[in-house]
């Protein structure tokens, strides 16, 4: 019997919303660590503006966000990002700046700003190169990067960090399919061997049948299914969030559910 | 390790160029000074005393104060853009020049001669504005905030009907007829904001990836903007306090230094301070020469070193504005 283990990270009737408009509403989450949860759910739904609320960068305007079950709103912004790391879905690239800067950037958590002033890139950094497959263009401009290479970037930059959590909105737009093979089995990776606890958005639902252990659909702003991959990717459940006609089927090769359009 | 290499040899050039140009002021000018008498001056051995007042009373003060406010105007436009996060902001772009010129426009009319408090207040009240009004896009609110406040100083020159020569040399720069009292003032200032400015430069390299990723690195956005204006504003003040609001260095400087070492920001501050530095007192060197036979030019009417940054930085705006609009 599997026994019931404390969240990382908590979401108790939040509401989040920017000026005038609610977004996210009453909603309840748990992410339990060293998980892979994967947030789906159509365009608008809310996902990126639950991903921001959970990683502290929007205020909810209702609820509670609960990092190690403390308000992560009354950590200190420094200590909540030496728990979790964020890949926003629109990044932008300072202009000029080579993949290694960039990717430095992720330690600002760990030396504080004095630290950043002095050193240069470390281990970290080059571990997170090495895992994005980046060592060879470290030093070029990202600027001049491919979409494909660019979002890279923003992971390695994000593992840099060396959180336990990480919050990837959207990691694997613009990767062609081996690279998207490649994070997926990063991701893995990361929860197997080092324990790491991992929500991403993803808008490929067999990619999040194949390689999460849940799957959490967002519609509107309030979770209309919860819970692993089998019981999520069904035809009345693809109905309900995305309005579309689906046949399920069963991946030959992982034996998870796979959907076709009909 | 290239861009480091690359910014510290840069440092050294403009070092050395800098060098130069202080050599350069203190031998050209009206009266017929020799190398020997200036160095003779500088090491204390001279006894002519009309030697010793033009040397350390104008000539040495005037290309120091080049200098230091070139570098602290291009440190200042650094700053500024982070905040803003646009290249084309300045200090004469958004409005924080133009308050400190206001500030000392008024009081130089009303009779106060603490310039450099009266640029501070200017330049500290059109920073606040910008913070006020300029949450959504600040460097058009910048740009507009700059004509408003220039207006305003037009006005104030329309109503005062003697406008004096030297409130003009406020509004376009100019470093004619400083003295050794102008450098004691700005030396202070020299020591350390350039430190601060440095200090900050992590945070800056942490918002050059947006809001959103600089939170989450735990970087607290909305103080260290407020931090970084008021060093930005204030070393924009004390530079236009001592040599007026001169334009475009704080332009050229930064965009010239981001070419050469790109857009760290532990490179950028000081490559941008010292070819800021370089290109205020050699523009100011072309101005005292051009101007060295005009009538007055001894005092505060010949031309304004403004005059000379505004050409040369009118081409570097136009090519970056051409690049902001592809
Ligand atoms: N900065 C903002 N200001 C105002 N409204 C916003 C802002 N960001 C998002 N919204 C609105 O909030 C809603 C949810 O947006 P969100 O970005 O969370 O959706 P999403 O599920 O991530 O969509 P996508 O799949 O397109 O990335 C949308 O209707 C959007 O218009
Ligand atoms: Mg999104």
């Amino acid at each position: 019997m599997k026994v019931p283990t404390e969240p990382v990270l908590r979401a108790r009737a939040l509401g989040v919303g920017y000026r005038d408009r609610q977004v996210i509403h009453a909603l309840d989450l748990r992410i339990e660590p060293g998980s892979v949860t994967a947030l789906v759910g159509p365009n608008g739904s809310g996902k990126s503006t639950l991903l921001h609320a959970l990683a502290r960068v929007l205020t909810p305007t209702d609820g509670v966000v609960e990092l190690d079950g403390t308000p992560i709103t009354s950590q200190r912004s420094v200590a909540v990002a030496r728990r979790l790391a964020l890949l926003p879905q629109s990044a932008l690239a300072p202009p000029g700046a080579t993949v290694t800067e960039v990717v430095d950037q992720g330690r600002y958590p760990r030396t504080g700003a004095l630290g950043m002033l002095r050193r240069g890139p470390d281990d970290a950094v080059r571990e997170a190169l090495g895992l994005t497959g980046l060592e060879d263009l470290a030093r070029t401009p990202v600027a001049q990067l491919s979409g494909g290479q660019r979002q890279r970037v923003w992971i390695a930059m994000a593992l840099a960090q060396q959180t336990d959590l990480l919050l990837l909105d959207e990691p694997t737009t613009y990767l062609d399919v081996r690279h998207q093979l490649d994070l997926m089995e990063l991701v893995v990776r990361l929860r197997d061997e080092q324990g790491k606890t991992i929500v991403m958005v993803l808008h490929d639902l067999n990619q999040a049948a194949r390689h999460a252990d849940r799957i959490v659909a967002l519609r509107d702003g309030r979770i209309l299914a919860d819970g692993p991959p089998a019981e999520v990717l069904t035809p009345r459940v693809l109905h309900e969030v995305f309005d579309i006609d689906a046949l399920v089927l069963t991946d030959p090769v992982t034996s998870r559910p796979m959907f076709v359009a009909r | 390790m290239s861009r480091l290499l690359r910014a510290v040899l840069l440092v050294l050039s403009a070092a050395s160029v800098a060098v130069g140009l202080v050599a350069a002021h203190l031998l050209v000018g009206r009266s017929e000074l020799s190398a020997g008498e200036v160095v003779e001056v500088l090491t204390g051995r001279s006894d002519h005393g009309a030697a010793r007042v033009i040397v350390l009373r104008y000539r040495l003060p005037r290309v120091l104060l080049g200098l230091g406010a070139g570098a602290l105007l291009a440190m200042s436009g650094v700053l500024v853009q982070a905040v803003v996060r646009n290249p084309l902001a300045e200090p004469a772009t958004t409005g924080v020049g133009s308050g400190a010129a206001l500030g000392v426009v008024a009081a130089t009319m009303l009779g106060f001669h603490a310039t450099y408090a009266a640029a501070l207040v200017g330049a500290l009240g059109a920073g606040l504005l910008l913070l006020l009004l300029g949450r959504r896009s600040p460097a058009v609110a910048g740009i507009l905030l700059g004509a408003v406040l220039a207006a305003v100083t037009a006005l104030l020159l329309v109503v005062d009907s003697s406008p004096t020569s030297s409130v003009m040399r406020w509004l376009v720069g100019s470093l004619n007829a400083r003295t050794a009292g102008d450098w004691s003032a700005l030396w202070p200032w020299l020591a350390t904001l350039p430190v601060a400015a440095w200090l900050l430069a992590p945070w800056m390299n942490a918002w050059a990836l947006g809001a959103a990723q600089a939170i989450s690195l735990g970087v607290p956005v909305r103080t260290t903007r407020v931090v970084v204006l008021v060093v930005a504003v204030v070393a924009a003040a004390v530079a236009i306090a001592a040599a007026g609001a001169v334009a475009f260095v704080g332009l050229v400087a930064p965009h010239v230094a981001r070419l050469l070492v790109g857009s760290d920001h532990r490179l950028l501050v000081p490559v941008s301070a010292a070819l800021g530095a370089v290109l205020l007192a050699g523009s100011d060197l072309i101005a005292f020469s051009v101007g060295i036979d005009l009538p007055g030019a001894r005092d505060v009417a010949g031309v304004p070193v403004g005059a000379v940054t505004a050409l040369l930085g009118a081409p570097v705006l136009v090519h970056l504005v051409r690049k902001e609009l592809r």
